[in-house]
């Protein structure tokens, strides 16, 4: 009895050498609880040394392993290869973003995105509490309020699944959105109105389309649509309190 | 890139890099910092830690010096008790400082943050956020980093050397991987926050990425190598692929289970049952092993960690990560089916040398996290204080590194030119031309290295199985001089990377070989069959490893700081 | 393999079908689509309303005008794409607006059921009237 073997066909790109990606087949063992990152490795190890891939923690958390898997936006890491075997897996890299070569794609933009929705805690000065006075409090209640979003992992599924990102480079993007309202729900934090130049703008929710697809591929049930339709409601809600009572405070 | 001059360069951003990065500028409203890290910061393996991280918040029922004595009783007295003090003390404010940034810890129903048991702790006192603390706080940390401007981050940098001006830090050597440039970055001091190298073993919790990389730096500096010896053991990782099943598990009340159905570790160490010390939790699995009441799998050995009786609610809510890796790896749903678990190399108690204040014995040189060893994890590290040690020591390493920059002049540029372009010359030499090819596989060297590793320096240790460790890395650093890298493209050569995170991985191994076969007592994680007993006339001192080209390394032997408490018997 | 060169990244492009390549996609698109005929709907319904106001006889001339098969078949072309709307819209209320009454979340589910439900009532409530 011959040991069972699959087949992977994988996205190569040389940046100093190919104008396009092209594929290139492995085929390999099989074993019924590896995971495509584990079909990398081996040809990696033993077949092919040039085959370059991120990967890290192998567990689902870090995030480094996004990758496309028969069409799909995928960790690598925790997709089993017995979901399609025998047939052949096709193996991309991650849709809507550059590739520097074989399936790491370039983040600057992911990263740029990040950082312009201000994730960080943003308080008044005044009303900064020290240290030594402990910690704020927050019910249970109040962290889960917020808790779903701070699941994020950065693992980019959900740009690669966004079409709209696909087509409109702008876009600032499922998980930054997600993670802007993971802080803006956060009950210790008070800086909505600092990030909302680039949340509520054309390039931020309003660009969306609630195609909802980024939602289904992440891998943490995160549901960045429901946190960008969310926004979308307070921000219409607050613009609205603007123009009708003036003279009221914000919320 | 215009790479500038920094005044603070921090090599590796995970919890102790980026802690240090926010202390240092939060120092000095003039400093330059640097992060270099080989992954995006994310990435860190801080992402995986699950169970919790240790701190005095609550005074009413527990107290900073049961804290210190827990820590020293579990370090087998090894600690050095004044790092221990210092570092019980700055572990609340450092653990509220993370809430202020926003870290989602869990909280009690009157809006305090949660504490639960822990294994060795003797009141509840580590806060977690779920089952996801390492993810929690790392990404809590990064996100509150990207508010300071004056933090620049080299993200996919990887360091392949400290470069030194007589025998100073004045930079680094590192390599885009994005370009494949080598360039020097000149800094007046430097932290190494590369954490530990748990993948010089086959069976680990530990990342892809840990493999060592600035201890060995440090090392072949001439910074001593501290406490190697001590590899702890996680009692409870899945067979196989090694992934964690968290402590907070049995924290939550969660047993483990031999092929009887007993509890088995009445037999060991009844006062503590599973939320005993990790080094005698995981002996115990040895000797149950040994007695054949284990089960057999696939992947070797296993008992079983029970979760059942704990029930659905709980589980959903204190223990959901654990459900879902479950689930995911093994298949199986821990609130109907035991998990099969079995020790995986977890921690490196051991590491760069540093004082109390992260100061290594090279100038302009400090170390932080699970690359360093400050002295406070001694023989054997208590869960959930390593979290905490990331905060307490990163943010000392920053301040320590912006005083000590401030006596220091800017490097010369054109001197670290010199040195970089050596490096570049070396590495090229060795990997990517064409002389030295011995045609093997670098896998094949590394998995030669993971084998001897626990063949020779696994849980339970023998001077002959110790030796034979030791010249079976001697035999794989003399394959390693003539292996080289068919890539040889500039950009993510990730081949290279590897043949050098190799080199890396089996000066580490020497280290930790070497130190275990001269400590002929048994003490914490380091279990010698042919020493039993806990040797403190001979062996109550740290060992310090020293780089000696082509030799074996010199082992040395620095005294244990006591200050309060006597050494004593450790039973629990 | 041709010469090496300055390294550059590949940029991909999106082909203009790509709502054609999931199946996912293309009933985003079918959704988006179905908001021209609900438009639809609104016109015309506003339009017999102006009719109804010049007179049962201008009204009942129009209603003549539409009883050919060709509308017909566009009418009920336009209810499938209305209800599916309808059903699409409905199905993610609940991720759009979370309602809380005092200090209690309603479960998502109730608000689904709501919608759907406050949908049939008047439909069934319409349908009676005009049965009677």
């Amino acid at each position: 009895m011959t040991e069972p073997r699959i087949t992977l066909e994988v996205a190569r790109y040389s940046p100093e050498e190919d104008d396009e990606p092209a594929f290139q087949k492995y085929e390999i063992p099989y074993r019924e609880d590896w995971v495509v990152l584990d079909a990398l490795n081996h040809i990696k190890d033993y077949v092919d040394e040039t085959l370059t891939y991120r990967w890290s923690c192998r567990m689902g958390v870090c995030g480094s392993c996004g990758t496309m898997v028969n069409g799909e936006p995928k960790l690598t890491c925790s997709t089993f290869l017995r979901d399609y075997y025998p047939g052949t897996i096709t193996v991309e890299p991650l849709a809507n973003f550059p590739v520097a070569r074989d399936l790491v794609i370039e983040m600057d933009d992911f990263m740029e995105k990040l950082q312009a929705v201000k994730p960080w805690i943003i308080r008044d000065e005044e009303d900064e509490k020290p240290v030594s006075e402990g910690e704020h409090l927050q019910t249970p209640k109040q962290l889960e309020e917020f808790k779903q979003f701070t699941m994020c992992i950065n693992c980019m599924l959900c740009y690669s699944a966004c079409p709209v990102y696909g087509l409109e480079e702008s876009f600032v993007g499922p998980a930054a959105l997600a993670l802007a309202h993971r802080y803006n729900l956060d009950s210790r934090d008070k800086g909505n109105d600092e990030r909302t130049h680039v949340v509520a703008s054309s390039e931020g929710i309003w660009e969306c389309t609630f195609v909802g697809e980024c939602s289904v591929v992440c891998p943490k049930h995160v549901d960045p649509a429901a946190a960008i339709q969310r926004t979308k409601v307070a921000t219409t809600k607050d613009w609205f309190k603007s123009v009708l009572m003036p003279w009221g405070a914000k919320s | 890139m215009n790479i500038p001059s920094h005044d603070v360069l921090i090599i590796g951003g995970g919890g102790a890099g980026l802690r240090a990065a926010i202390a240092a500028v939060e120092a000095d409203e003039h400093v330059s910092v640097g992060i270099i890290s080989k992954v995006y910061p994310m990435r860190s393996h801080t992402v995986s830690a699950e169970g919790g991280l240790a701190a005095v918040v609550r005074t009413d029922d527990d107290s900073l010096d049961w804290h210190a004595f827990d820590t020293i009783k579990g370090s087998d007295f090894l600690a050095d008790q004044d790092v221990v003090e210092t570092f019980v003390n700055e572990a609340p404010g450092e653990a509220v400082q993370l809430e202020h940034w926003g870290c989602p810890w869990s909280r009690d129903p009157d809006g305090r943050l949660s504490v639960r048991a822990f294994g060795g702790m003797s009141a509840k006192r580590t806060l977690f956020a779920s089952d996801k603390t390492g993810f929690h706080m790392l990404h809590s940390l990064f996100q509150t980093s990207l508010k300071y401007s004056r933090i620049q981050r080299y993200d996919e940098w990887f360091v392949t050397s400290l470069l030194m001006e007589d025998g100073q830090v004045s930079g680094v050597s590192a390599l885009d991987l994005r370009t494949g440039n080598l360039v020097a970055i000149p800094a007046r001091s430097v932290i190494i926050s590369t954490g530990g190298g748990g993948r010089i073993f086959p069976f680990t919790t530990n990342a892809a990425i840990k493999t060592g990389d600035g201890m060995a730096m440090a090392y072949r500096a001439g910074c001593p190598l501290r406490d190697m010896e001590f590899v702890q053991y996680h009692p409870t990782g899945l067979p196989g692929t090694g992934i964690l099943m968290t402590e907070a598990s049995r924290g939550e009340g969660g047993h483990l289970i031999n092929n009887k159905g007993d509890r088995y570790l009445s037999e060991y160490i009844p006062g503590k049952m599973e939320l005993g010390p990790r080094d005698i939790v995981s002996r115990a699995f040895v000797h149950e092993q040994r007695a054949g009441r284990v089960f057999e799998g696939p992947y070797g050995h296993y008992v079983h960690l029970d979760l059942r009786h704990l029930g659905e609610s709980l589980i959903v809510e204190k223990l959901p990560f654990v459900r879902e890796l479950t689930r995911n790896y093994v298949g199986i749903d821990p609130v109907h089916e035991p998990i099969p678990v079995r020790p995986v190399v977890h921690y490196m108690m051991g590491g760069v040398s540093t004082d109390i204040t992260a100061k290594t014995p090279i100038d302009g040189l400090f170390a932080a996290g699970e690359t360093a060893c400050v002295g406070l994890n001694g023989a054997n590290r208590l869960g959930s204080n390593s979290l905490t040690e990331l905060l307490v020591f990163g943010a000392r390493a920053g301040r320590s590194a912006v005083e000590a920059a401030s006596g220091r002049a800017a490097p010369s540029a054109t001197k670290l030119e010199e040195l970089a372009r050596a490096e570049e010359a070396r590495i090229h030499d060795q990997f990517l031309s064409s002389t030295a090819d011995s045609g093997e596989r670098i896998a094949d060297i590394r998995q030669g290295l993971q084998k001897a590793m626990e063949a020779g320096a696994g849980i339970y240790r023998t001077e002959e199985e110790l030796s034979a460790a030791c010249a079976a890395i001697a035999q794989l650093k003399e394959r390693y001089a003539v292996v080289s890298v068919d890539d040889h493209s500039r950009v993510y050569n990730t081949q290279l990377i590897a043949a050098l995170e190799l080199g890396f991985m089996l000066d580490v191994a020497e280290t930790v070989a070497h130190a275990a076969l001269e400590r002929r007592e048994s003490r914490g994680s380091h279990s010698r069959s042919d020493f039993e007993n806990r040797d403190d006339e001979k062996f109550l001192k740290h060992s310090l490893a020293y780089r000696r080209e082509g030799e074996a390394p010199r082992i040395d032997y620095q005294p244990v700081t006591i200050t309060r408490w006597t050494p004593e018997e450790r039973t629990y | 393999m041709s010469e090496r060169r300055e390294p550059r990244s590949f940029y991909p492009t999106i082909s203009p079908t790509w709502w054609l390549k999931k199946r996912s996609y293309f009933m985003f698109m079918m959704r988006e689509l179905s908001s021209v005929f609900v438009a639809a709907f609104v016109l015309l319904f506003m339009y017999e309303l102006f009719l109804l106001s010049k007179g049962p006889e201008t009204f009942n001339l129009f209603q003549e005008s539409l009883r050919r098969p060709l509308f017909l078949l566009f009418y009920a072309i336009a209810l499938i794409f209305a209800i599916y709307h309808t059903i699409t819209w409905f199905g993610v209320l609940s991720r759009i607006q979370v309602v809380r009454i005092g200090s209690w979340t309603l479960p998502p589910i109730f608000v689904t059921l709501s919608a759907f439900g406050a949908w049939f009532a008047i439909s069934a409530a319409v349908a009676w009237y005009f049965v009677k």
